[in-house]
């Protein structure tokens, strides 16, 4: 009888990972983790929404992850309730509660959603780093980690 | 509002032909009838009680020392209400809140209470 092969468990990266769920889904509003900059020029700026990892942890089963990711969705100043209505939209394709669902990370891996929920509902808190109207929100994610070889 | 919860009250007779007002039927036809009233008093006399208030603080506090210890912004206070704890309430309340101008700054910049929920897996408002 050969020793178990030691392994520790992996969760994804919240961001990479929400980053390839909602862009095809919020299309053609822009989804980004890093707040753009535009060209000093540009007289037109678009809504769009910022992901950001919240944190999380891993749940006592030692297995799933709960992972929270906070949406952030600006809009310029007269295009305000499109930055509520966007984020709103978000939350509901990110947060389906017993409705399980399947990412694909950028490296090909296959992560399953089994549980997501809001876990702060959307409120207006403006950002000082960028002059337009923000709303944000968290979601969760409880997602089962994969075995990752040790060595 | 001398009697906020004092339950759901019993369900409409004209839907249910045989089961008694509120009661739920089981596969193997027994029913149960729950005294909404007597539950929602047990649950809110538990949920006052002190060992709840003290665990209740014990946790706010957790979460305003992790969201002060991951906080960027200098000077920036997080701190904790007293605990709530009114009788015609469901239960005892505490929130954790931004106490200085430093900590409404580095919310808006880093989601700092957001971020000290996320650690502790708790929903906004819970």
């Amino acid at each position: 009888m050969t020793a178990p092969t030691p392994y520790g468990i992996v969760g994804p990266d919240p961001e990479s990972l929400a980053l390839a769920y909602f862009t095809p889904l919020m299309s053609p509003v822009p989804v980004t983790t890093r707040l753009p900059k535009p060209a000093a020029r540009a007289d037109t700026v678009t809504p769009w929404l910022r992901l950001e990892a919240g944190g999380g942890f891993m749940r006592d089963d030692e297995i799933m992850f709960d992972l929270s990711l906070i949406l952030h969705s600006y809009a310029p100043q007269n295009e305000e309730p499109a930055a509520a209505k966007n984020l709103r939209t978000a939350l509901g394709y990110g947060a389906r509660g017993i409705y399980t669902f399947t990412v694909t990370d950028p490296d090909g891996v296959d992560w399953w959603v089994a549980h997501s929920k809001v876990q702060g509902n959307l409120f207006k808190q403006n950002d000082p780093l960028v002059n337009m109207p923000r709303y944000k929100a968290m979601l969760m994610w409880r997602i089962p980690g994969q075995a990752l070889a040790v060595s | 509002m001398t009697e906020p919860l004092a339950g759901g009250g019993a369900d409409d007779p004209g839907t249910d032909t045989d089961a008694p007002a509120g009661a739920h039927t089981f596969r193997d036809g027994s029913e149960m009838v729950i005294d909404k009233a007597a539950f929602s008093a047990f649950a809110i006399q538990a949920l006052h009680a002190p060992a709840v208030i003290a665990a209740l603080a014990d946790e706010v506090a957790q979460i305003a020392d992790y969201a002060n210890s991951i906080a960027v912004q200098k000077g920036a206070i997080y701190a904790v209400t007293e605990v709530q704890s009114w009788p015609d309430s469901k239960r005892a309340r505490a929130n954790v809140w931004s106490s200085n101008f430093a900590a409404m700054i580095d919310d808006a910049h880093n989601s700092t209470l957001f971020k000290a929920l996320a650690h502790f897996g708790g929903t906004a408002t819970q």
